[in-house]
């Protein structure tokens, strides 16, 4: 800067002094004089080099201040800045205040005069180093309020030097105050304060019921401190979600063990307590403590009060088909009912059914809560449906155990139940089948032509029952017991609620995979619908065959009683007539009916053949292991391998 | 920054004539307010390369000039340290940041002092030469202090490194109590940040290093909760990772330990949520590295000893050992028996025959049906086909870094039977893979492959002696024929039932049983780790499996086995040239293991301390192969020419 000539009587030291002490506080002077925000000294102010670095130097000060100054007077004014913000602002006022009071000692020694501008300089090092920190703090604060301004400060709190970090702290623990009382607040009692949205938790005001638990309360992602992991806050989040739950759903208000002393503890400690890390916090530890006593509590009261493992138990022995002598007595009181079209059901008559497979089978002994929960359910009516394709029961879910079975769990019941129910009933229609083609074996020494026949029906019902043995002892054991067996291990360590609902959710998950009910297994399981129907055409033809044979017996029968009884009789025992009306029924049994039979059980088995082997062969294609397994079972011998192409391939 | 260039105006010197006692008042005043870094009218200091330099008006008078030229260096060196200072971010590390808050500390001391050197020029009582006089110690100090900072600033370093500049700086300081008295003031506050960071390390585990200054890496990305049965001993070696750029100087002896024992802590962490942990105990650096020492040892043994006792009670690391030796180093007899009732036929096939399904299902059976039943970790137990054999995986471990490795790329799947590639696997939860992890796993397959093979010859030959049991009723001439047959089967016989015998009861039960005992006496997991290796080494070696060259003539020997096997147990009646054929089995097997035993026997000659010598006594207890072998070796032609 080229120095102007001089033209004003150089001012004395003292003069500079006194106007810079102003210009420290923001207030511009005759020589300094201050230009949106930056300050200047009059070029044509006479005055030596050195004096006139120095005090430009000085100057910043001024500056510094002023940012400060102005952000805090800004945010000071607006109501929407939140607890939070304005706790920020009180504390910055609390550090402007102690440089005020630096200041006026400061203007003491001015007013006496011994003052240079060397001292001023080595006087304003510390202020302005705590100056310049809070500047850089206020600009990366910004406009962001609650946690997110928590945040912001944390960031800062990464110091070397320890007055600085001592600074931040300050500032931050202040900031810490309301969030401190607004945790307090909700992990003791479950209420949220929080008038300006700045704590990490939300709440939905309209939502009521068992509906709380999940859809209620949220995390809100950007007010989450930086000092808080994410398992913290949910952990947090889930203890006064639990509070809540346990007034307004369960009705409780049993005391939690141990909450006295936790108040207590909680009560005397300092805010900034939850900044100072995750080690070895006592804030955290007393949190935890409170947290695992609420869910334990929680869980008690579920067990115990709400039985949860008792419905879960009832769900898996009806929903999932566990309790075999009622699904058998119960295929067996509905086959007349189910074969009807599905739109001529009425869900009184069914659940009249019901209500006797109930009092004819072990299931009277239930109990009574889960009894009357147990019911009969239309599923959606597509046209040509029949009873067995619209059947299920249903369990009503009432009352808090709600909360682990959502509605969309229930589906997922339903679902299950539905396929379940459908290989229930393929085992009990080969079963019928069985018997009525071994009731033919004694006709079939009579009636010769049969045996062949016979043979035929019973290597395809064999072939069948097999595959249908095989696949029910693979939803037993593989999936069924596998499964639960890991659910009940999971409920077991389960700490809280939650944990208990993600086993279960988990749980249905597999079961849903297994079954082959995912998207995944989609064409399985059409192939798998489709061997099904095979088996109905099977069951149908195999009915044909066995009311043909009786009727054909009966026919020979009664002839050779009236034989016997007209030879009695001392007549003639058969006419012509009645040969030639014999030798044509014979003749019709043995050409149409029978060959027509024969024909039909070679396409069945042919189709039915195929069917398995795309069935296999997709099973081994699949990724899950037990679905492997289950073609290895259902192939022991490799019957159908030997017939595959497909399937003799190496899978490496 | 503190020294805004001045730009020298053209000069409009007042100092010309001036006396030089009426000059020197004048410039006492700017030089002052120089050496805080206020540039002036007369001495106009220039930002250049290596600092600032200051230029002297030409004015002044010469030896005034010459005494103010002695002083500038110092307000250069100030200018350093003050620019260095204040341009410390958060970019720099917390050490950085702590050094410059000490540096400050410093300096403030410097600048009182030239306040004071004012007030005495105010009252007149101040000329040049007492300034000189005055600020000599600053001077010395302040070159100490600009030079650590250039040092600094020209390596860049920030946290352990500058940490390593000043403990060099410390040393090098030995002759000079006054600078070693600052250089350690500034050493010890810089260094405050750091041991916060180590001792939470040491005690806890985590890393809480804002400023990256901490030597030890943590390359994790993933939350650690989500995959617990991810880890194995990969993430043990490659999650944390050292930086020696960032190891100081004197911690650098320690650097592993350090980096152990907070590895420890963290297995412990994630396993065991009631784990008691240590007081932190806070740290500072000390002059002597070798005081650290105790503090750190101390550390680390509660680290390896917390974990080795929760891999060893809470985790039953001896337990898995036990289920691994049941079924991979054939302990468990039943079983393997079973195992191989079921599924001998399953693997006789080509390997890309072998339905993997299958075997685990039969795997599954035979556990549960055999002895291994009461086993409570039979369930981790599976089924892996490996796409090679085992003489390959030898053959590609010891070529490695040698010239056959290319030989070793990849095995031919198609000649591979089920037989050769099969072998069990092993799942292990975290943390007891850091024990049992991939190597060891590998290791323990390579010997069960061995055994496995073993034993299907000796099933093979058993079953040669029951179809031979049909001959017992043909009389006694036709029955003759076959006694050759029959010698040789029980030579075979005899000689796989003694090498199976010595392999498990001479080197895997002693190895097994001070492996045993070693690990109840150990204290460390570290100390678990190279006995473990140790035992599986010491197995690998003894049962023959190290060298390429007796591993083959094992196998060879073994294949001539199955031969022989095979065809007598595709024995028609009418076998024309049999008697020729089992004496050329005899000759095979014969030479075959003649070289086994010379090839051992030259081992032995090498270092008799050798277990496998065993062998050698066992199969040759009579002396009835050293016998053969001098008689084969006094006919000539007669063992060259069968095998050449």
């Amino acid at each position: 800067l080229p120095i102007v000539r001089p033209s004003d009587p150089a001012p004395s030291e003292q003069e500079l002094v006194r106007e810079l002490v102003f210009v420290f506080q923001g207030i511009e002077g005759s020589l300094i004089t201050c230009r949106g925000g930056n300050y200047i000294l009059d070029k044509k102010v006479a005055m030596s080099a050195h004096q006139r670095s120095i005090v430009i130097k000085l100057c910043e000060v001024g500056w510094l201040y002023g940012q400060v100054h102005s952000f805090t007077e800004r945010q000071a004014g607006e109501v929407s800045y939140g607890l939070v913000g304005h706790s920020f602002v009180t504390a910055l006022r609390e550090e402007l205040t102690e440089y005020y009071r630096l200041l006026a000692a400061l203007e003491h020694s001015v007013r006496e005069g011994s003052v240079t501008l060397l001292q001023l300089g080595i006087w304003t090092r510390q202020p302005m180093a705590r100056l310049r920190l809070l500047v850089e703090v206020v600009d990366s604060v910004g406009m962001s309020r609650g946690g997110a301004l928590a945040t912001q400060l944390y960031q800062h709190l990464s110091q070397g030097d320890p007055e600085l970090r001592g600074c931040v702290a300050t500032l931050l623990s202040a900031c810490c105050r309301p969030l401190y009382t607004m945790l307090l607040r909700w992990v003791l009692d479950g209420s949220l304060e929080d008038p300006h949205n700045e704590f990490f938790i939300c709440g939905e005001p309209g939502v009521q019921g068992e509906a709380i638990w999940h859809h209620k309360y949220s995390i809100r992602k950007a007010m989450i401190p930086r000092f808080l992991s994410m398992t913290w806050t949910k952990k947090i989040l889930s203890t006064g979600k639990s509070i809540n739950f346990l007034n307004s759903v369960c009705k409780d208000s049993s005391p939690v063990e141990g909450r006295a002393s936790v108040i207590s503890q909680l009560e005397m400690m300092d805010p900034a307590t939850l900044f100072r890390g995750e080690l070895d916090s006592p804030l955290l530890e007393t949190i935890g403590h409170l947290y695992r006593s609420t869910a334990r509590h929680v869980l008690d009261i579920m067990f115990g009060k709400f039985q949860l493992m008792a419905h879960m138990g009832a769900l898996r022995k009806y929903m999932l088909l566990g309790q075999g002598d009622i699904m058998r007595y119960l295929l067996d009181l509905l086959e007349g009912e189910l074969s009807q079209p599905a739109t001529q059901l009425y869900p009184h008559n069914l659940a009249g059914i019901l209500e006797t497979a109930i009092r004819g089978t072990n299931t009277q002994f239930e109990q009574q809560e889960i009894l009357e929960r147990l019911d009969v359910r239309l599923l959606e009516i597509q046209p040509g449906d029949t009873g067995w394709d619209v059947f299920s029961l249903d369990y009503k879910v009432i009352g808090p155990i709600g909360v682990v079975f959502t509605p969309d769990t229930m589906t997922q019941y339903l679902m299950l139940f539905n396929t379940l129910w459908r290989a229930k009933r393929m085992e009990w229609v080969l079963s019928c089948t069985w018997k009525k083609l071994a009731s033919l074996h004694k006709m079939a020494t009579q009636i010769k032509e049969l045996a062949p026949v016979l043979h035929l029906a019973n290597l395809v019902a064999s072939e069948m029952i097999h595959f249908v043995h095989q696949l029910a002892y693979y939803i037993t054991f593989e999936v069924m017991e596998c499964g639960w067996d890991a659910l009940i291990k999971q409920i077991n360590l389960a700490e809280s609620l939650d944990e208990v609902i993600s086993a279960h959710e988990e749980f249905l998950c597999t079961l849903v995979a297994r079954a082959l009910l995912d998207d995944r297994s989609r064409e399985v399981l059409t192939q798998l619908r489709a061997i099904y129907d095979r088996i109905l055409e099977f069951q149908t033809i195999a009915n044909r065959i066995h009311d043909d044979a009786v009727a054909e017996w009966d026919a020979r029968q009664t002839r050779n009683l009236l034989i016997n009884s007209k030879t009695k009789s001392g007549g003639y025992g058969t006419t012509e007539q009645m040969d030639q009306q014999d030798k044509d029924r014979r003749k019709v049994y043995m050409k149409t009916k029978l060959g027509s039979a024969r024909a039909q059980l070679r396409i069945v088995s042919q189709s039915y053949g195929d069917m398995v082997r795309t069935f296999l062969f997709q099973l081994t294609c699949s990724h899950d292991e037990s679905l492997q397994c289950l073609s290895f079972r259902l192939d022991f011998n490799a019957h159908y391998k030997k017939r595959d192409s497909r399937l003799s391939k190496p899978l490496t | 920054g503190a020294d805004t260039p001045m730009v020298a105006k053209d000069s409009m010197s007042c100092l010309k004539g001036v006396p030089a006692m009426s000059q020197e008042t004048l410039l006492l005043q700017e030089l002052l307010y120089c050496l805080l870094g206020n540039g002036g009218q007369h001495i106009v200091p220039t930002r250049g390369s290596a600092g600032v330099t200051f230029s002297l008006d030409r004015d002044i008078d010469q030896s005034l000039q010459a005494l103010i030229m002695r002083l500038l260096p110092l307000a250069t060196n100030y200018s350093n340290v003050v620019s260095w200072c204040e341009e410390i971010d958060r970019t720099d590390g917390l050490v950085n940041q702590a050094l410059s808050a000490a540096l400050e500390l410093l300096l403030h001391d410097y600048r009182l002092l030239v306040c004071q050197l004012e007030q005495s020029l105010a009252r007149d009582r101040l000329t040049l030469h007492q300034l000189h006089h005055q600020l000599q110690s600053s001077k010395h100090c302040m070159e100490i202090l600009s030079q650590l900072v250039l040092d600094i600033q020209a390596r860049q370093a920030t946290g352990g490194t500058t940490l390593s500049i000043l403990h060099s700086k410390l040393v090098h300081c030995g002759s000079d109590p006054k600078s070693e008295k600052i250089v350690q003031f500034l050493t010890e506050l810089a260094a405050k940040p750091f041991f916060e960071t180590l001792s939470k390390w040491l005690y806890r585990g985590v890393i809480i290093d804002p400023g990256k200054d901490f030597f030890v890496e943590d390359h994790e990305v993933v939350d650690r909760t989500c995959l617990p049965t991810e880890y194995n001993d990969d993430y043990w070696e490659k999650r944390y990772c050292l930086r020696m750029d960032k190891v100081p100087a004197f911690l650098s002896r320690y650097a592993d330990t350090i980096l152990r024992t907070g590895k420890y802590l963290n297995v412990i962490q994630q396993c065991d949520k009631t784990a008691r942990w240590p007081d932190i105990v806070p740290l500072q650096y000390l002059h002597n590295p070798e005081h650290y020492q105790a503090v750190f040892l101390k550390a680390h043994q509660f680290a390896s000893t917390t974990l080795l006792q929760l891999l060893l009670n809470d985790r039953d690391l001896i337990g898995h050992l036990k289920s691994v030796k049941k079924y991979f180093l054939m302990e468990q007899g039943d079983f393997i028996c079973q195992f191989l009732d079921l599924c001998e036929s399953e693997l006789s096939q080509p390997v890309d025959c072998v339905e993997p399904a299958r075997l685990e299902s039969l795997l599954e059976m035979a556990a549960r049906t055999s002895g291994a039943n009461s086993d409570q970790y039979k369930d981790n137990l599976c089924v892996a086909l490996l796409p090679y054999d085992l003489e390959f995986q030898m053959g590609k471990i010891l070529a490695i870094d040698t010239a056959d490795e290319g030989e070793f790329q990849s095995c031919d799947t198609s000649l591979l039977s089920g037989m050769d590639a099969f072998a069990f696997g092993y799942q292990v939860e975290w943390p007891v893979s850091l024990v049992l992890n991939h190597k060891a796993l590998a290791q323990y397959q390579m010997i069960f492959r061995h055994f496995f093979y073993c034993k299907h010859i000796e099933r093979l030959l058993s079953a040669v002696w029951i179809t031979n049991k049909q001959t017992k009723f043909l009389p006694g001439d036709q029955f003759k024929v076959y006694h050759p047959a029959f010698g040789l089967r029980q030579k075979m016989l005899n000689l796989i039932q003694n090498l199976s015998y010595y392999m498990c009861v001479e080197v895997v039960e002693p190895a097994w049983n001070s492996l045993v005992t070693s690990i109840v006496e150990c204290t460390t997991i570290d100390e678990v780790l190279v006995k473990h290796g140790d035992f599986l080494n010491c197995c690998l070696h003894d049962c023959l499996l190290s060298s390429p060259q007796l591993l083959a003539t094992v196998k060879k020997l073994l294949s001539v086995c199955a031969e022989f096997a095979a065809y007598m147990q595709n024995l028609t009646d009418c076998a024309e040239d049999f008697i020729e054929d089992v004496k050329r089995y005899d000759l095979q097997f014969n030479s075959v293991l003649a070289s086994l035993l010379d090839r051992i026997s030259q081992l032995g000659r090498d270092n008799y301390n050798e277990k496998v010598l065993n062998i050698l006594h066992r199969l040759d207890f009579n002396g009835f192969y050293t016998s053969a072998v001098d008689q084969f070796k006094s006919t000539p032609g007669g063992i060259m020419g069968e095998t050449g």
